[in-house]
């Protein structure tokens, strides 16, 4: 299986020195040692995978702006909470912004949900999420 | 330290990722193919993974390939722990209810 976008490397597919630049440089904050010889290794492996220049900015860019996150996953001794609760990001707390994304229920029903806080697009039927559908009152009619 | 009892905190990325290991527990994915499949930007992928390995769910591997001879560098194959596997449906159940539950309509009164 392979990512679109990616091919076998050979030597004219050398990863663009820049993005190059940007993994090495997002690898400096991890903590030394073999972490950050690992990580270093495994980044630049999966860009010289990957056939365009601005595909391989753009990797190397989401890897420079998550290696923070890296670290912390890397460093704090106590990531876990006993109870898998989701923790609903500010934005979408706020109602701001929301990053939807088409999924498919088990009976092929498509909707979209949001990546960040699993809030159900509104617009969507009257399924559980739609908060906005009328709620049938009972002995009406 | 590792708690087998304790799993990973349980973001929207954190169950995608889950659920793409679990689609096939025994094949090894790298990391690109993880995002990919998952819909996640590069980046995300490996701190989710980095976690999962440390409550050891998700365990990780050099390709078996000799770089020099291949002419390519190794990737970094990850896979389902036996753990992990056994308890990443039951956290993905757990992850999802409580916001399926609150959203879903109250009964009404004398049904």
């Amino acid at each position: 299986m392979n990512t679109p976008g990616t091919t076998t490397p050979d030597a004219a597919n050398r990863p663009a020195i820049a993005a190059r630049c940007a993994v090495v440089t997002a690898t400096l904050v991890l903590p030394r040692g073999s972490s950050r010889t690992r990580y270093r290794q495994e980044f630049l492996a999966e860009l010289s995978f990957i056939e365009r220049s601005a595909s391989q900015l753009r990797f190397s860019v989401g890897i420079l702006s998550r290696a923070w996150a890296l670290r912390r996953a890397l460093t704090e001794e106590n990531t876990m909470i006993h109870d898998a609760v989701p923790r609903t990001p500010l934005l979408c707390r706020l109602h701001v912004h929301h990053q939807w994304h088409t999924e498919t229920t088990e009976d092929g029903a498509r909707y979209r949900r949001c990546l960040r806080c699993g809030k159900d697009h509104p617009s969507q039927g009257s399924g559980p999420g739609d908060w906005a559908a009328p709620v049938q009152m009972g002995g009406g009619g | 330290m590792f708690d087998g009892e304790r799993g990973p905190r349980m973001t929207i990325p954190t169950q995608l990722v889950l659920q793409v290991l679990l689609a096939d527990a025994e094949v090894e994915l790298y990391g690109g193919q993880i995002g990919s499949a998952a819909g996640l930007p590069s980046g995300t992928v490996h701190p989710i993974l980095a976690r999962l390995e440390g409550v050891g769910w998700v365990e990780s591997r050099w390709e078996d390939v000799d770089p020099s001879q291949a002419g390519r560098p190794a990737r970094r194959y990850y896979r389902l722990t036996a753990a992990g596997a056994n308890r990443a449906p039951a956290a993905l159940l757990r992850a999802s209810r409580p916001r399926r539950a609150g959203l879903a309509p109250h009964p009404l009164p004398g049904q």
